[in-house]
């Protein structure tokens, strides 16, 4: 058996200065190194308060307190934090105000080498989902990625389309949409045709699923359009057409849920889509 | 919150929705019998945020600046 290698030296001898003060999974930090906090928000909230101890080699127990700034459009703000030579012992972050949602705000806590310019990171210590009440913590979350929390409920105002033009709706750069309903009407124009509304999901490029409603709409009319991901067949009556398309239908950032009608006049006019959508932070 | 109409394909909607979030406009493709996706109406408006844009950027950019595509532009809607 191989002999235990001895701590030695001027890290051997502060840690055995502080050892009874030491926490499981207290992580030392070396005075090059420092608290990175990276986020990911599509809420409203702007700011993240992150709050800790560290254990400094003279046995003192310093409480930090330290804001980060979020942008509001899932794109990745980072701040990196200097807390000195000793031991993290405990680290938590929660969004400062406000209601965001479980899943709109995405944290990642790391250790980095380096406060400016060129940094290496060293370790990631938590990463998940956090908000007003829950907390993201170190010691105790875990490492999580964006999908492994829940979607976070949402429901959207579309673009209300001109005379003549379709619906068109776009999941947002760094979002994931689950589409579970969408609603709108269509008034059509006095032009005799019968047109039939379809519901075409694509990539940006290429169509990969497309509904028709369950019955032609004649001149003169007006019609709502409700598809669903949580029935199983649609369904027409008088006015209101109802129809199905599978519950697990993802979109990524980039795809479209449009509308595309068959015979549609210059002066047929939509209205703008309700959308409702369970939406996760892609990315980071 | 303010209400735009897009001057390149006249769609109108809200620039931020109800739960404060902004709203990303972006313009439906060409009409015609049967539109496909690939048939991308010319100055095409595109509000979603280009990462390549988005990387690196300071806290105080301006969000117009990170754009996909600002087509002909928005003008306040009635």
């Amino acid at each position: 058996m191989a002999d235990r290698p001895v701590l030695d030296g001027e890290y051997a001898a502060r840690l055995r200065d502080v050892a009874p003060l030491l926490t499981p999974g207290a992580f030392y930090f070396t005075g090059e190194d420092n608290l990175r906090v990276l986020s990911l928000n599509a809420s409203s909230v702007t700011e993240l308060t992150i709050v800790g101890r560290f254990l400094a080699p003279d046995g003192q127990i310093q409480a930090f307190r330290f804001r980060h700034v979020m942008f509001t459009d899932r794109t990745v703000a980072t701040t990196t934090h200097a807390l000195g030579l000793g031991w993290l012992l405990d680290v938590s972050v929660v969004a400062a105000s406000g209601t965001p949602l479980l899943g709109q705000v995405f944290v990642r806590l790391q250790v980095v080498r380096g406060l400016g310019g060129a940094t290496q990171v060293l370790a990631t210590l938590a990463q998940g989902v956090c908000n007003a009440v829950q907390h993201l913590s170190y010691p105790g979350s875990a490492i999580r990625t964006t999908l492994e929390a829940p979607g976070a409920i949402r429901s959207i105002a579309g673009t209300d389309p001109a005379a003549g033009v379709e619906i068109s709706e776009t999941v947002p750069t760094a979002a994931r949409w689950r589409l579970l309903s969408l609603s709108f009407t269509c008034a059509t124009a006095i032009a005799i045709a019968d047109r039939v509304v379809r519901l075409v999901f694509d990539d940006g490029a290429s169509i990969y699923f497309q509904s028709t409603g369950l019955a032609v709409q004649a001149a003169s009319s007006t019609f709502r359009y409700t598809w669903s991901s949580n029935i199983s067949y649609g369904n027409s009556v008088g006015a209101n057409l109802t129809g199905a398309y599978g519950i697990n239908l993802f979109m990524l950032a980039g795809h479209r849920v449009t509308t595309s009608t068959e015979l549609l006049q210059a002066a047929d006019d939509f209205s703008a889509p309700q959308l409702a959508v369970e939406e996760w932070l892609e990315g980071a | 919150m303010a209400r735009l109409r897009c001057r390149t394909c006249g769609g109108v909607f809200e620039s931020v929705q109800a739960d404060g979030l902004a709203y990303y406009h972006a313009c439906p493709v060409q009409g015609g019998r049967d539109p496909q996706p690939g048939r991308e109406r010319p100055n095409r408006r595109d509000e979603n945020i280009d990462p390549a844009k988005a990387r690196g950027r300071r806290p105080d950019t301006p969000a117009a600046d990170l754009i996909k595509a600002h087509g002909l532009g928005v003008e306040p809607a009635p």
